[in-house]
């Protein structure tokens, strides 16, 4: 259907409603901008899990480069929501745009965004790559988060995020994902005392999925991510980087690569934490249970018994669920871009 | 000794109606729908008629015609029912002269006064100017010296009204020329300013909302609410109207008028009554409280091209008679700051516009923060209490406010509470032209706006059309048609911390 032809057509599925159980609801706005390509189902499908947390109007626009003419195009329909006493429904407003006509879409989504309810941008484009509908969505965002998986260059995507965060709250869906990790860290190291022994590490493993699939192939992002927190929050001044060793000083941090087809691409397998007096941290899966983190301490004479952390957030789509639910953004990711956008190439 | 009872003593009483203009717009689109609905819901007396006063010739019969068909497409309730209109169309007559020739008018007393007999309209008159503003005077003079217009000292037992529409005057000088020589032919009683803004629910809402609430009142100032954004937004271009809208321009056309009357509901102090005088005279002692405008806080736009609805439309110069290179604005940003107890320190941001990309007028009042901020979400603050009066479209309230996320952790999440009129009352509230003419019918004109209303309006907005007339804007067109005005709006109000709501 022709753009200019949404409204009625959303009061038409509206009127459909009458009579029924089902009721409208939003929470907040969700506009979701993104290619047409490989990845384009997998937004989708994360999208629809926030509608089962958090109903919301939903304006899906993909944009397709391989159309050629200045086509915009749309259709409307009500998505369930929430499950609860009431069946809930969800606005879902998808867009279609050649990249010729890609101007326009500000332009198309400014009367259909719910007043006085916050906007999350979810930008599926590379932000590097210059496109001047995103500040002109930027100014009406609440947030923006945005999709490191499809960057080719972490340091220029980590600066361009800089530049965004003076003007609006950003978040980053790897960031989100390794939520979890950060917690499993932040509980084991909770002393001042344990705190002194990560800070002195000598060795740091850090196992990270490289399985790929056809929408997600740049898997080595949250390794990276996960070892910059690290540095940034202990203050380890890094000395030499080579392929996938970074060296602060005495200490050594490794990314490894190993492939798991049962969790997703890019997740962080497991995690060694090495001291010079010879106590090892090791986080590891349960083989049968793989969001069941085991931790394990041991030193040269005795383990501790281990301990087992559940990342219960950590199915799919619930980082971006967490993403839009967090408020601000946050301090520790502000360091790791800072970090990262220094670097050469990652 | 009466009756009547409740509501019902607002019966209006027998008249006969005479609309000046009776082939244009106006009256086909907004006059005759709104009489004909007022027929339909039993609000329009027993005894009454209708007579189209215009230039061109035409049969009763082709101008009841001609105003079945603008029914048929324009009423507020379709479709509509054949032996309502026929029943209407029985008391609608048409009547053909010049405003400045004599002779028509003396024809039209001569009607009136056989209506009066066969009808029963008991001598009663409105006369409707939907004219061009420099038609006004001559038609009052005209009709008074027919004798159509009552010396109100003397004539007890009849009454005669002239509603006039907008504008009224072009600034504050010709307002007063026009209502100097309005005076010579009737008294102010019997002028009926129209401004249909003040014909809508919503606006009307405005005074139950905050006088029958108490926890509305008693947070109404400045201690709780840090500022007030009035938007009069319209997706429309100005169509066919280039020629008028070239010697108006967005001040003259929107804020003088509707926008002015939305902000002094808003600010004015509780009325000791309901009655016409009082509200009105609150009314204007808001108006007399608000400091003169500063220059530097005035932000005129002008559309160029862009998109609405995804379809590309032409800029304001570019629109039917309109000069290419003209300096007239469609859109006007301004903060409004008074000096009263109540006011002082909350500014009103007040913005309108035509090609903006929707069409919505609302009232949003921004709450100030709690003075501790318990629940601070990381690095950012709490969105704002946002309390939205919406006018047009989609009548109705909501009140922003925030609400924990149900989890483990203190996340805070907006949330809107809405009253939506359409949905609680089941029906589409009157069209404003049906309230305001059963109002004349009635004699109340607590809905109309008084001279001095109009005088302290362009008392406030005159030095910025002198300013204008010496400095032409250089930047025009300055905003997308499609977009939410010039950058020039949003730097006015973010240089005070805040930002325009996305309406």
């Amino acid at each position: 259907m022709l753009v200019s032809e949404i409204p009625a057509a959303l009061v038409k599925l509206w009127d459909a409603l009458e009579g029924t159980s089902k009721m409208r609801a939003s929470l907040f706005n969700l506009l979701i901008v993104t290619p047409n390509n490989k990845r384009t189902a997998y937004v989708r499908d994360i999208t629809l899990k926030v509608l089962e947390r958090f109903p919301s109007r939903v304006i899906f626009t993909t944009i397709d480069k391989t159309l050629s003419d200045d086509t915009l195009t749309a259709s409307v329909s009500l998505i369930p929501g929430a499950k609860g006493a009431y069946d809930v429904v969800c606005d879902f407003i998808d867009l279609q745009a050649s990249k010729q006509a890609q101007a326009k879409i500000p332009f198309v989504i400014l009367p259909h965004l719910l007043p006085d309810l916050p906007l999350y941008i979810l930008w599926g484009e590379d932000p590097v790559q210059d496109n001047p509908i995103s500040h002109q969505l930027e100014k009406w965002a609440t947030r923006i988060i945005f999709d490191s998986e499809v960057t080719d260059n972490l340091p220029a995507f980590a600066k361009t995020l800089l530049e965004h965060a003076n003007d609006c709250e950003i978040a980053d869906l790897n960031w989100g994902r390794l939520e979890s990790w950060r917690d499993l860290l932040a509980s084991t190291f909770y002393s001042e005392e344990r705190l002194e022994t990560l800070k002195k590490a000598q060795k740091i493993c850090i196992t990270y999925n490289a399985y790929e699939t056809p929408f997600f192939c740049h898997t080595k992002i949250q390794a990276l991510y996960l070892q910059s927190w690290l540095a940034t929050q202990l203050n380890w001044k890094l000395t030499k980087t080579e392929k996938e060793i970074f060296q602060y000083d005495s200490l050594t941090v490794e990314l490894k690569a190993a492939k798991n087809q049962d969790l997703p691409p890019g997740t962080v397998i497991s995690l060694d934490i090495f001291t010079p007096t010879d106590v090892h941290f090791a986080f590891s899966r349960d083989p049968k249970h793989p969001y069941h983190i085991r931790t394990l301490i041991c030193d040269v004479e005795k383990c501790e018994i281990p301990t087992m952390f559940v990342f219960s957030k950590a199915k799919s789509g619930l980082s971006l669920v967490n993403e839009i639910t967090h408020n601000g953004t946050s301090p520790h990711f502000l360091k790791v871009l800072e970090f990262l956008s220094k670097q050469r190439v990652l | 000794m009466t009756l009547l009872e409740g509501q019902q003593s607002r019966l209006a009483q027998p008249c006969s109606l005479v609309v000046f203009g009776a082939t244009g717009d106006l009256t086909s689109r907004k006059i005759i729908p709104a009489l004909y609905n007022l027929l339909k819901d039993g609000q329009l007396p027993s005894l009454f008629t209708c007579i189209g006063f215009a230039r061109r010739p035409k049969t009763n019969e082709e101008f009841r015609a001609e105003m079945k068909e603008a029914a048929t497409k324009y009423s507020r309730t379709k479709p509509i029912e054949e032996a309502i209109w026929s029943h209407f169309q029985d008391h609608l007559f048409y009547h053909q002269s010049e405003f400045h020739e004599d002779e028509g008018y003396e024809t039209l007393k001569t009607l009136l006064q056989q209506f009066d007999i066969k009808y029963g309209t008991k001598g009663n008159r409105i006369f409707y100017l939907a004219t061009q503003p420099n038609s006004f005077t001559v038609i009052c003079e005209k009709l008074h010296k027919a004798g159509l217009i009552y010396d109100e000292k003397k004539v007890k037992d009849r009454w005669s009204r002239i509603i006039i529409e907008k504008p009224f005057g072009h600034d504050l000088a010709s307002a007063h020329a026009l209502q100097d020589e309005l005076l010579k032919h009737c008294t102010e009683k019997q002028i009926y300013r129209i401004d249909h803004y003040l014909g809508k629910e919503t606006v009307q809402n405005l005074l139950v909302f905050r006088f029958a609430n108490s926890i509305f009142e008693s947070l109404w100032n400045n201690r709780h609410i840090d500022h007030i954004q009035i938007t009069v937004a319209e997706d429309l271009g100005i169509g066919t109207r280039g020629k008028f809208y070239e010697n108006a321009g967005q001040l003259r056309d929107m804020i003088q008028n509707h926008t002015m009357q939305i902000l002094s509901l808003v600010a004015m102090e509780p009325p000791v009554s309901l009655e016409a005088d009082a509200i009105r005279d609150q009314k204007v002692k808001a108006l007399e409280a608000i400091k003169p405008l500063q220059l530097s806080k005035i932000v005129r736009g002008q559309y160029g091209p862009g998109l609405i609805n995804g379809q590309e439309v032409v800029g304001y110069r570019q629109e039917q008679d309109v000069n290419p290179a003209s300096t007239i604005e469609t859109y006007l940003a301004l903060k409004v700051e008074f000096e009263n107890p109540r006011w002082s320190g909350v500014p009103f941001y007040v913005r309108a516009g035509k090609r903006l990309p929707k069409k919505t007028t609302e009232v949003a009042v921004i709450f100030k923060e709690p003075p501790v901020t318990l629940f601070q979400n990381g690095n950012r603050k709490n969105p704002p209490n946002a309390l939205v009066i919406r006018i047009q479209p989609d009548e109705g309230t909501s009140l922003k406010i925030n609400c924990k996320v149900p989890g483990p952790s203190n996340i805070l999440q907006p949330v809107k509470m809405d009253f939506r009129y359409g949905s609680y009352f089941g029906t589409t509230p009157p069209e404003a032209y049906e309230r305001l003419i059963c109002d004349c019918m009635v004699g109340d004109s607590t809905l109309f706006a008084r001279e001095d209303e109009v005088f302290n309006s362009w008392k406030l907005l005159t030095p910025l059309l002198d300013d204008w007339a010496k400095n032409p804007p250089k930047d025009f067109p300055n905003y997308s048609a499609g977009s939410w005005g010039p950058k020039a709006a949003d730097q006015l109000i973010e240089a005070d911390g805040r930002k325009w709501r996305l309406s």
